[in-house]
């Protein structure tokens, strides 16, 4: 277990502790601070909990052994830093293997006008993770477990949100003309 | 965009045609939705955490497409989902592992004394993959001493045809066409034809990306043909549930092909998660996370 952040203050600096040491601040302390942004900056980096588990692991891991040159003040941006060069390396492996596996013939950019079906998901009554959901199911044809994989919800946090959006959308309809 | 084409919920209920009718996406997306990069790009791109060639893909894209535009709209306010108590404890743990639970390594035993170890855990922890690797598998060179600049010390050994608790039904397919697929893909690869085995593995994968297996296989396709990138970019697509029958088996075959792909952090974290749980892998991914120093 990590000690507590007061546990290594002072006495002759023992090279295996330097971790916990380095600008009096312990890496616990440090991870209960920022783990919540760090992980929802991976989460937007690379669109999956697991791999955002990863890279917020990796980020915690990298700062632990950079500690003793970095200031408190670089944090959080430093271990968002992290994150998003981890990231790119994740999207330029997925494109090369893309490439390599579904290699489809580009289509013609059509230019499109919204529609009012587009606009009617589009209700400022809602939340934006309500609107999430309702694209991805009404305009992209998702199902639930996609849902919640792209958006890193659990299923039955979609199902909420959607049967939530729902209702309130049938009012609004039943009160437009 | 003949509305046949149009991509349809699998689970829309009857209450929600109506809206669904309502919706018109073919005035929304371009070819149907085909070549919108997703709401996983969409957020990357965001965040600045897509390569520049993809970046400016996704731009373009969105240009030309109005769905995207009003979805990319929507993720950028959405401040996403949040870390679970259980992510919390499991993160702990990895970054705990090395820091606090386990002797610094100046302390510990050496290097080489520790390569031997591992391999020795190894060996011993799953006596099953030995018995594996005389159907085929392709023998891996065993773990060198310290003077070896880089020696893998993770040991590559060919994984068996399981099948889940509970038989088909846990291969996650939602159609019944993997169930009948899947054997057939993986006949040539119990046979030890790697080529064939990823010629029929990669489309399967391409078309049920919500199942472990099929990417999971052609992953450790990759790397009994010494192709790790290639199984780091497969194995990361694979979904990995919490406590989902694959998942230790995915999380291992990704460290090994990380670190084979000169990415040993990635493949410390995943040890480390693994050391921590229960699972086959607990043993070799102890003594391999030990060994080794965390790489920034």
């Amino acid at each position: 277990m990590l000690p507590s952040p007061g546990s290594a203050d002072d006495g002759a600096p023992d090279p295996s502790e330097t971790w916990s040491r380095a600008r009096g601040v312990s890496l616990d302390a440090l991870y209960t601070r920022h783990a919540a942004a760090v992980f929802r900056f991976a989460m937007r980096c690379v669109g999956r909990r697991d791999l955002a588990e990863d890279l917020t692991s990796e980020a915690f891991l990298a700062l632990q052994q950079s500690l003793d040159r970095i200031d408190a003040d670089q944090l959080p941006s430093w271990l968002f830093k992290v994150v998003r060069n981890r990231a790119i390396d994740h999207w330029r492996r997925q494109e090369t293997e893309r490439k390599y596996a579904a290699a489809q013939p580009p289509g013609e950019p059509v230019e499109a006008v919204p529609t009012g079906g587009l606009a009617l998901l589009q209700s400022r009554a809602l939340k934006p993770v309500h609107r999430v959901c309702l694209l991805l199911r009404y305009v992209y044809g998702m199902g639930r477990p996609e849902i919640a994989r792209a958006t890193g919800l659990n299923e039955i946090q979609v199902k909420g949100h959607l049967q939530y959006a729902l209702d309130l959308l049938r009012r609004e309809l039943k009160e437009a003309p | 965009v003949k509305p046949a084409d149009r991509r349809r919920p699998p689970d829309l209920e009857p209450d929600e045609e109506e809206l669904f009718t309502r919706v018109d996406p073919t005035a929304v997306l371009p070819d149907a939705g085909r070549q919108c990069p997703g709401p996983e790009r969409l957020q990357a791109a965001q965040a600045g955490a897509l390569p520049e060639e993809v970046a400016t893909g996704v731009e373009g894209h969105l240009a030309s497409c109005p769905g995207c535009r009003a979805l990319a709209a929507e993720l950028a306010q959405w401040e996403g989902p949040e870390l679970s108590p259980h992510e919390q404890e499991r993160i702990r743990r990895r970054i705990g592992g090395t820091a606090a639970g386990q002797p610094s390594r100046r302390r510990g035993p050496s290097r080489t004394w520790a390569l031997t170890a591992a391999a020795a855990a190894l060996v011993a922890a799953v006596p099953a993959w030995i018995a594996i690797q005389r159907d085929g598998g392709t023998p891996s060179p065993p773990p060198r001493g310290a003077e070896t600049p880089a020696p893998p010390a993770l040991r590559l050994e060919k994984l068996p045809v399981l099948t889940p608790p509970g038989g088909s039904l846990t291969w996650r397919d939602g159609g019944g066409a993997l169930e009948a697929e899947l054997p057939r893909a993986l006949a040539p690869y119990a046979a030890g034809d790697l080529d064939e085995a990823a010629r029929r593995l990669a489309p399967l994968a391409a078309r049920h990306p919500e199942a472990p297996a099929p990417g999971l296989y052609l992953g450790v396709v990759h790397l009994l043909r010494g192709e790790a990138a290639g199984a780091v970019a497969v194995l990361e697509r694979v979904p990995r549930e919490e406590g989902a029958f694959w998942t230790p088996h995915v999380e291992w075959y990704l460290a090994v092909a990380r670190e084979r792909a000169g990415q040993p952090a990635g493949a410390d974290g995943l040890l480390r998660g693994l050391c921590g749980g229960k699972s086959e892998y607990t043993g070799p991914a102890c003594a391999a996370a030990r060994l080794r120093p965390v790489v920034p």
